[in-house]
């Protein structure tokens, strides 16, 4: 998804039931929901699931088409492509789900830190956010891996540094607006120090909109690992990931289109189903901009 | 007006400073020795010594820093630790495909993306609203490299209609068929997300009161759409613009890769895997410069368009 606006409401019970009885009941985003549950399914089961090993080669084998015993084909090594796409599953799942989980942890500490003190910290702190949420994600996302170097935890480092400022300015604002509530006023006056009023009012009130933006980003994480990845910064061969799939599948163009084909058409489908699910989550929780 | 122009311009000084520094220090604390790295694991160390002597390395690091950034503002990137070839004349020859394709695909994507977006929203809930949204979904979820892959295959490969490499030229019309198919790809993916702005936007603007007024006062449907609807709804889609250009240029970093065109962006991939520590910071500098000339640019444009925004502050 594209820059999204949340609303700054913490969950209520209430609501909470609400939002997801406009959740299931929507056909579509039901099966967004239920692609989603057969892809964690995949990424827990993989090793049962898989027909083939990713990895063993059979130079014998190499660029089949689809059918027979290898249901969507070989590669250049004759390694299987519909094994090598569901281990993909879960590199993909892994950073789609954990850079958004890290970097809405991380943002959600600085936020509240830069707009319960203020000062000097929050300052250069919003400055750092202002710049680099003048980058679009993609960009920041492979201008910080680029500087990182290839390797798999050095893209969910990347992905999550890209991610960082928009929930650090989220968190802020949350926090920003909560120390005006009486509640909190009525903690400080009644002399509880920051820490308490920080982790019993302030982080327990504004963790609702965050759990909903990081939601929101993993279709993003999803298609960003995806690029980093194919431009070779991400999951290095021979672990397979769907963006290194089709990276090599790229250098075997004219052997075999397949490996591309269908690795393709598994980022797009589960992104797909994670903008779905968002989208539906975006207009239950703010009626106001359903069009 | 001057004055404001001229404000904003300064006020983009201290920011690239900002951004060359993050650049610099992003390079510098990151673990591996760039020496190492260029020459190699079974380097000798008079080797290495020499090549940190050559490359400004066995200086303190503020010393870098500043000849880094004097360096930089007179467009001098240093050496490629690959290959010794002076980066700044690698980036002018390559700098011309990334902005042919930048321009090229916002252009396809504004063409596509607005009127798909204004008739979707006119024909809300017709067949027509409903394929511009299924095709703004699938926009957002396929990836551009995917995309990227399947019209080569399909119209490089397959039907044998365009090249499936390089960046062509010198000729206008050799240049303007390599670059169609990445263009399209861009433009397509972008197109998606101009069609939902677009869409929404008029259809905000449709429930205004100002044109239940204009309807019930008789004036034809189509002149409600073009004066009351349209002018206003266009421009939050306008001041999009630069999201737009930025969007596509972090996208042609994959599609140069896709079509092996020549780009900025493949300077920088080629750059990480031989290890070229200078080459990546140079190409890191250009695009963080990149993003703060177009922002820079696009806050100017609005302070035109909107005179609101220049008497503000």
């Amino acid at each position: 998804m594209a820059d999204t606006t949340i609303p700054q409401i913490p969950l209520a019970q209430s609501q909470m039931r609400r939002v997801i009885c406009e959740l299931i009941s929507n056909k579509v985003t039901l099966v967004g929901l239920i692609i989603i549950g057969a892809m964690l399914l995949l990424a827990l089961l993989t090793p049962w699931i898989a027909p083939h090993s990713p990895y063993v080669q059979n130079a014998f084998n190499a660029n089949q088409a689809p059918g027979g015993t290898h249901l969507w084909g070989t590669d250049h090594f004759g390694r299987d492509v519909l094994s090598r796409v569901i281990w993909g599953t879960r590199v993909s799942l892994l950073v789609g789900i954990g850079a958004p989980l890290l970097a809405g942890i991380a943002g959600t500490f600085v936020g509240t830190f830069a707009g319960y003190y203020g000062g000097w910290f929050d300052r250069i702190v919003m400055r750092l956010v202002d710049l680099l949420m003048s980058f679009p994600t993609l960009l920041l996302g492979v201008m910080i891996a680029a500087a990182l170097g290839p390797g798999f935890s050095n893209v969910i480092a990347a992905l999550s540094i890209a991610l960082f400022p928009r929930f650090i300015r989220l968190a802020r604002a949350s926090t920003l607006t909560l120390c005006n509530e009486p509640y909190v006023e009525a903690a400080i006056a009644a002399g509880r120090s920051s820490s308490r009023v920080i982790t019993k009012h302030i982080i327990p009130n504004l963790i609702g909109p965050i759990i909903v933006m990081a939601t929101l980003w993993i279709a993003t994480a999803i298609r960003l690992e995806a690029s980093l990845s194919f431009l070779g910064l991400g999951t290095q061969p021979p672990s397979p990931s769907w963006g290194n799939i089709i990276r090599d599948g790229m250098n075997n163009i004219l052997g075999t289109p397949y490996p591309i084909i269908f690795a393709g058409l598994a980022i797009t489908v589960s992104v797909l189903a994670f903008n779905m699910v968002g989208d539906a989550l975006r207009d239950a929780l703010d009626p106001e901009t359903q069009v | 007006m001057f004055k404001y122009l001229l404000r904003r311009c300064l006020e983009a000084i201290p920011t690239v400073l900002l951004v060359l520094t993050v650049v610099f220090f992003a390079m510098r604390i990151l673990p591996g020795d760039p020496a190492i790295a260029a020459l190699g694991d079974f380097a000798g160390p008079e080797q290495i010594e020499r090549f940190r002597e050559q490359m400004g390395l066995n200086v303190p690091l503020w010393q870098q820093y500043v000849s880094f950034i004097v360096n930089t503002v007179q467009g001098d990137f240093g050496r490629s630790m690959a290959n010794n070839v002076p980066i700044s004349a690698l980036l002018m020859r390559n700098l011309p495909y990334t902005l042919q394709l930048t321009v090229a695909a916002t252009a396809i994507a504004i063409l596509i993306g607005i009127p798909t977006g204004i008739l979707s929203a006119v024909k809300r809930n017709k067949s027509i609203d409903y394929v511009a949204r299924v095709f703004a979904l699938l926009g957002f979820s396929v990836p551009d490299f995917y995309l990227g892959s399947l019209l080569l295959i399909a119209f490089g490969l397959g039907l044998g209609l365009f090249p499936i490499m390089g960046g062509g030229g010198p000729d206008i019309g050799s240049t303007l068929h390599h670059l169609f198919l990445p263009a399209l790809t861009l433009g397509l993916i972008q197109a998606a997300f101009i069609t939902r702005l677009t869409r929404s936007a008029v259809l905000e603007m449709l429930r205004r009161d100002y044109v239940r007024t204009a309807r019930s006062k008789g004036l034809a449907e189509r002149i409600v759409l073009y004066k009351h609807v349209m002018r206003n709804a266009l421009i939050p889609v306008v001041t999009g613009l630069g999201i737009y250009i930025l969007t596509t240029l972090s996208g042609s970093i994959t599609i140069e890769l896709v079509f092996s065109r020549p780009g900025i962006g493949q300077l920088m991939i080629g750059g990480i895997s031989s290890r070229d520590y200078t080459m990546v910071q140079a190409t890191l500098v250009i695009f963080s410069l990149f993003v703060v000339v177009v922002n820079l640019v696009v806050d100017l444009l609005y302070a035109l368009i909107d005179p609101r925004i220049r008497n503000s502050n």
